[in-house]
């Protein structure tokens, strides 16, 4: 009888081992898939020195105006696409002509040109 | 002055197709599954979940509703091929973008926009300038 309870324990924890197993895994898989992500830190692009890059990065990558873009904290483009999931564009740099950022809004691009009549 | 142009995204179409279907060579594309490359050919190691497809009308000497005119002539004769892109789960949008300080005006008459809402195209406004 005792042999026998003993029996079912082990059955019993074999099959949470199992279940947990198959939770771990399938947690991974799950991870794995949604792995591409901004990093922390990614801010978004109207709030970092690329927000005069913001139109021509947009352009050249085929975001819609409702697609978020970001910048994460190494430099690199990340949009999101229309189901949610995002995409690593790689360095901002690749995206603009002088490989820096323009870091001007239209009201300062407007001061330049004033300036430079 | 206004950028106009259109964008089709769509989970899994090739590219190619939209090209043909719409008679015009794309100003960005990339299809679903691809690596994805910089315009500096840097491979950032990810992969386009999305095929992306967009033109704008590039020619400066022409106004922001003759630009409209022919983006609409363009969405028209690819009426077939907008419809399947929105049955599928894809996304067609017309884009209005502004990004200088200057004065710019644009309109979607009433014609237009039965148009766009029959094909399920979006219209996206994006204004850049301060």
């Amino acid at each position: 009888m005792e042999s026998h309870s003993l029996l079912e324990l082990a059955v019993d924890t074999l099959h949470v081992g199992l279940v947990y197993a198959g939770r771990l895994a399938e947690n991974a898989m799950h991870s794995q898939s949604n792995s591409s992500v901004p990093p922390p830190g990614s801010l978004p692009i109207n709030e970092t020195p690329w927000s005069g890059d913001h139109g021509s990065i947009k352009k050249q990558v085929g975001a819609s105006p409702a697609d978020n873009v970001k910048i994460d904290p190494d430099g690199n483009v990340w949009v999101q696409n229309p189901d949610g999931s995002w995409t690593d564009y790689g360095p901002a740099s690749d995206y603009t002509g002088s490989g820096k950022p323009d870091g001007k809004r239209g009201k300062d691009r407007k001061k330049e040109a004033v300036h430079n009549v | 002055m206004f950028d106009i142009g259109i964008l089709i995204q769509h989970p899994s179409i090739d590219p190619d197709k939209i090209t043909a279907g719409l008679c015009a060579k794309p100003t960005s594309m990339c299809r679903s599954g691809d690596r994805v490359v910089t315009p500096k050919g840097r491979e950032t190691g990810d992969r386009h979940r999305w095929t992306s497809w967009s033109y704008f009308e590039s020619d400066d000497s022409l106004s922001s509703n003759e630009k409209i005119r022919l983006i609409l002539k363009k969405i028209q004769d690819a009426a077939s091929l907008i419809s399947i892109v929105s049955k599928e789960g894809g996304k067609a949008t017309l884009i209005i973008r502004h990004d200088s300080s200057d004065y710019a005006n644009c309109e979607l008459n009433p014609e237009a926009l039965t148009l766009l809402a029959r094909l399920s195209v979006t219209v996206g406004f994006e204004v850049f300038a301060e």
